[in-house]
This record gives C-alpha cells, sequence and structure tokens, in this order.
C-alpha cells in the first residue's frame, strides 16, 4: 500500500512539473505581415526605395489597377511590373497620407492577404497586398485596389 | 378648442402619407457576391472538366498571372514564377479522372468592383488553398492573380 502511494505521489509530481514547464509559443508571422505592409505604406510615402526595396517583389510583383479608354470609354486592366511602379516614388510626398490595415489573413506562415486602406487628402484607396515568405522575408507580389474619391 | 382637434386630423392625416410611403419600403440586395462565387466556380469546374470557356469566363487571359514559390534544386533559394493565365490555361484541356473537390471559405468584395476569394482546392494527393484575386469588367467578374499554398497528403 505504502509503494502504491508513493509511486502515485511520483507520477504525480512528474506530471505537475511537467505541465509548469509548458512553453506557450505564438507564431510571429502576423507582427512580420503587418511591418512589411507599414514599410509598403511609409516607403511610397517617403520615396523611400529601400523600404520600398524590403516591401515589394520587384522581380515577380505586378500593380494591377482598372484603367478606362477616355476616347472609347471602354474599361481595361493594366499590369504595372513593381520596378517600374517603384519608380514613380522617389520623394517624399508634400500632402497627409494616412493608412490604416483592415484585416490581415494568413495561410501556413507562407502566404497572406492585407487588406488596406490608403488615405490621401483626396482619394481613399483600398489595397489588397497579395504576399509570400521568402527568404528574405515577406514580399507582396500582387497589389490591387479601389480608388473612392472623397467629397470636397 | 376646435383649433386643436383641427390641428390633431391635420397631423394624423399626415402621418398617414407618411405611413404608406414606409410600407412601400423596397429592399434592394446586390446581387455581387453571388456573380463573384458564380466567377470562383466557374475557375474550380473549368480547370477540373477542362473546359475551355468555363476557364475564360473565369479568368482574365490576357492580364492574369498565377504566381507561386519554387526552390532552386542547386541553391537552395526561394523565388516567385509568374506564369500568365493563359499559359496556365492549356494544361487543362481534359476531363479529370479523380475526384476533385472546391470549397469557398471566404469572400470579401470593395466598392462592387474589386474580390478576394479564399478557397480550399482538394485533389487525392494534395490540398491546395487559393486567393483569387478578381476585377470586375464588363463582361464580368474576372480572376486577375492567383496565388496558393500547397499541402501534400499523407498516403492511405
Amino acid at each position: 500500500m505504502y509503494l502504491i502511494k508513493c509511486l502515485v505521489l511520483a507520477i504525480t509530481v512528474s506530471s505537475v512539473s511537467t505541465v509548469g514547464r509548458a512553453e506557450p509559443v505564438i507564431a510571429d508571422e502576423y507582427a512580420a505581415v503587418i511591418e512589411t505592409a507599414n514599410n509598403y505604406f511609409i516607403g511610397l510615402a517617403n520615396g523611400d526605395q529601400d523600404l520600398i526595396a524590403r516591401t515589394f517583389d520587384m522581380e515577380a510583383g505586378h500593380m494591377k489597377r482598372v484603367g478606362r479608354n477616355k476616347e472609347t470609354g471602354k474599361t481595361y486592366v493594366e499590369a504595372v511590373p513593381f520596378k517600374e511602379f517603384a519608380a514613380f516614388y522617389t520623394k517624399p510626398r508634400a500632402e497627409k497620407l494616412v493608412s490604416d490595415i483592415v484585416s490581415v489573413d494568413i495561410v501556413d506562415s507562407h502566404m497572406a492577404l492585407v487588406k488596406l486602406h490608403f488615405n490621401t487628402p483626396k482619394v481613399q484607396y483600398v489595397d489588397y497586398l497579395v504576399m509570400y515568405k521568402l527568404d528574405a522575408g515577406w514580399r507582396i507580389v500582387n497589389k490591387t485596389f479601389s480608388a473612392r474619391p472623397k467629397a470636397d | 378648442m376646435k383649433k386643436i382637434r383641427n390641428l390633431l386630423i391635420g397631423m394624423v392625416a399626415a402621418f398617414g402619407m407618411i405611413a404608406p410611403s414606409a410600407s412601400y419600403a423596397d429592399p434592394v440586395t446586390i446581387d455581387e457576391y453571388a456573380a463573384v462565387i458564380e466567377t470562383a466556380n466557374n475557375y474550380f469546374n473549368g480547370l477540373a472538366t477542362g473546359n475551355q470557356e468555363m476557364i475564360a469566363k473565369a479568368f482574365d487571359l490576357e492580364h492574369g498571372h498565377l504566381k507561386y514559390i519554387t526552390t532552386d534544386k542547386e541553391t537552395g533559394e526561394e523565388s516567385v514564377r509568374v506564369l500568365l493565365f493563359k499559359e496556365f490555361a492549356k494544361q487543362f484541356t481534359e476531363l479529370k479522372t479523380e475526384t476533385w473537390t472546391g470549397e469557398i471559405i471566404s469572400v470579401d468584395i470593395v466598392d462592387n468592383h474589386m474580390a478576394m476569394v479564399k478557397m480550399n482546392f482538394h485533389t487525392p494527393r494534395t490540398h491546395y488553398i487559393d486567393y483569387l484575386v478578381m476585377y470586375k469588367r464588363k463582361e464580368g467578374w474576372r480572376i486577375i492573380s492567383k496565388t496558393f499554398v500547397a499541402h501534400q497528403k499523407a498516403k492511405k
């Protein structure tokens, strides 16, 4: 009986100490994805090419937008490689720009979508930024947007 | 006293004119959600059955890209490979004999103009999770970007 009591006590102590050492691990991809989205915004706002390069996949990324032909009125999709798109942003913008992340979705710490409001004084852009995680970190591979002109 | 009564009658009559208007309230449901789902289903069914017409109703074949991560076998370096939809679509010309299952996980639509569908795409060996980004064109919603994550399933 004494032996059984000792055995039960030993098992209890050992399991309690194991539980006590349990180490919670939080995947930190969320913070890394948000950092890339913020670098995107700050890079474009400040014309900071180094920051932009840490955001966009310059080789494979595209900005895609719907344009309208002024003469025919027909719409078309334009796909601009990021290296061309980024070349427009070389100086800090004089106007005030405000960003606001609406939502973040991450799949298997590998692929992510950030929905972001990009406010200029005249227009609110709603961006979808699709990212892949590469050796160098999270990089945007697609940017699409919808533009909402603001009332004067 | 008579003036107050007339005023009350006038107010009731005025309310009577307003009340029927309220009962005519006409709820308007924007049906873009159904149209976006239809495009996602055309994408899945088009690939599964090798139906090129259906694929053409899902993809923007001129401007759309499939993008995925590849690893260089020699250097081990990762990079993103880009394939035009018109090239990708050519690989799907026959009905698949195996069972494929599509399942829409979420839909997001911005201003009836831009949409994002997250979708499970199961083949017997692989579970893909797709992001399909769409723009609304004159001819309907078209996928302009597909990215995915793939999981190999355990052999049974």
